[in-house]
């Protein structure tokens, strides 16, 4: 009986222990927190998503940021009632869908870990980012600059920002919880709003 | 000409073009002219402010993966504050053949135009039609800095005024012109884009003076007045000269959101006869909405 209980209690533990989050958040230089960080594991194996989505919405991608294990693919489904025309010239990925509506019929696959920039050559202001993993363990923080990576509780945690300065930061996570203050720098991308001159892209 | 040249690239156009993209645009604003009369004489200069209103609306239809044509209705009015014969209203059919030498936001792009309109004036001797064609290059250099470089040659017909000068046609807003310029922007933070650009005119242009001038003009421009006619809008007459005009141009613009943007510019010209020169300041301040 009570090698049975011990058993039980011990499934439990581990199982917990398998379960358990591991908080991370994400600041700036002056303690604001930071959206649409990727903070991710330094090793670990196993797969997570094998696929996932960035949407087109009213001639913007949606999720900004999208962080994904390699080898898994991407659909870009296209909401807007227009058409638009995704790229990518990064290292990482290199790709073109051109124009389309809908959902192309094949999802892109992103076997290379790496950060993909993706642009729409319709729309010069359309811009997101993928930021391919070499590890199950990722996820993007939020508003409030937090995120948390499902299945783990420790280990060395690395960040990555669109506007991070400098090196990424890396820190040993203990008690289920790590901050990480990250540099940040001004990106620029083409202005949607209109101007004097018209939209020369029409 | 060029309109039918557009249509038929459409027509010929590959299985899987089709409309794609509207165009919605609309703006309205103030305006103060230093010199709304364009008087070579600074006592007969008259400067005014006036409420301007503009609107855009139409279809983008793409023939291959990058060309695409555009077909578009424009509208613009005025409202002088002080001078109502200077009111005017112009509507105008455009169509455009913008091409992109490749893929990304930094290939250049050739926009190739033509349009046709027609122009209301409070003073209906100015009632004209309008005609335009041209083309022009962007390049984006980095996400901050784009630059353009354009050719437009712009023709205006227009009716004929009371005769002067028996000798002398009194067709005054009959007039022809080529410009060439370049105009390039810059984003200084995020949302704020300084614009900057010239343009050379060379051709005609009207200029209205009260009778005591005329004989001025006659004395130093002679045989290069082309055209004069009787115009009671600013006390005298209205003549036509050939010449050219260096035009300076900058604008500040502040984005709102992704649809709304104030808009502040301000225009120098400077157009020169055989002697007389005529100096014009112009200031906007504008807010543009795009759909």
């Amino acid at each position: 009986m009570l090698r049975i209980a011990f058993s039980g209690a011990l499934a439990i533990l581990l199982a917990s222990a398998a379960s358990a989050d591991l908080t991370v958040t994400v600041r700036n230089g002056s303690g604001s927190p930071v959206a649409d960080a990727v903070v991710y594991l330094a090793d670990g194996g196993g797969r997570s998503s094998t696929q996932t989505n960035i949407d087109q919405i009213d001639k913007e991608y949606v999720p900004y940021v999208t962080a994904v294990q390699k080898g898994t693919k991407i659909n870009f489904p296209n909401h807007d009632r227009i058409r638009h025309h995704v790229y990518s010239f990064s290292e990482a990925k290199t790709f073109e869908i051109p124009l389309y509506k809908g959902t192309p019929a094949e999802p892109i696959l992103f076997d290379k870990p790496g950060v993909v920039v993706l642009g729409c050559n319709i729309h010069d202001w359309m811009k997101a980012y993928v930021f391919v993993a070499d590890t199950p363990h990722f996820a993007v923080t939020d508003s409030s600059g937090t995120a948390r990576i499902a299945g783990a509780s420790g280990g060395q945690v690395s960040v990555w920002h669109p506007r991070m300065a400098g090196q990424a930061p890396a820190k040993a996570a203990s008690g289920g919880s790590v901050d990480l203050v990250i540099e940040e720098k001004r990106t620029w991308r083409p202005r949607r709003a209109p101007s004097a001159g018209g939209a020369t892209y029409r | 000409m060029l309109t039918l040249g557009f249509a038929g690239l459409a027509f010929s156009a590959p299985a899987s073009a089709e409309w794609v993209d509207w165009i919605a645009e609309a703006g309205t604003g103030f305006e103060y002219n230093d010199n709304l009369n364009v008087s070579a004489f600074r006592d007969d200069q008259e400067s005014d402010y006036a409420w301007l209103a503009a609107g855009r609306g139409g279809r983008v239809y793409q023939i291959t993966d990058d060309t695409r044509l555009s077909l578009v209705g424009e509208f613009e009015s005025r409202k002088q504050f002080d001078w109502e014969d200077f009111d005017r209203v112009k509507l105008r059919a455009r169509a455009s053949i913008l091409h992109k030498f490749g893929v990304g936001p930094n290939v250049p792009r050739l926009r190739v135009h033509g349009s046709g309109g027609y122009m209301w004036v409070g003073d209906s001797d100015r009632n004209s039609w309008l005609w335009e064609t041209g083309f022009d290059v962007t390049k984006r250099f980095t996400p901050r800095i784009d630059a353009l470089v354009f050719f437009k040659y712009t023709n205006r017909d227009g009716g004929s005024g009371d005769v002067v000068v028996p000798t002398i046609q009194s067709n005054v807003w009959d007039q022809e012109n080529f410009q060439v310029g370049a105009a390039g922007n810059f984003l200084v933070w995020e949302n704020l884009l300084l614009s900057a650009g010239y343009t050379y005119h060379h051709g005609e242009f009207d200029s209205s003076c009260t009778v005591g001038n005329v004989g001025k003009v006659f004395d130093r421009e002679g045989d290069n007045v082309k055209a004069i006619a009787v115009n009671n809008v600013f006390g005298g007459c209205t003549y036509r000269l050939g010449g050219h005009v260096h035009q300076a141009s900058v604008n500040l613009n502040y984005g709102i959101g992704d649809r709304w943007s104030v808009d502040a510019g301000y225009k120098f010209l400077q157009g020169k006869a055989d002697v007389l020169i005529y100096r014009t300041n112009v200031a906007t301040l504008s807010v543009l909405f795009r759909y």
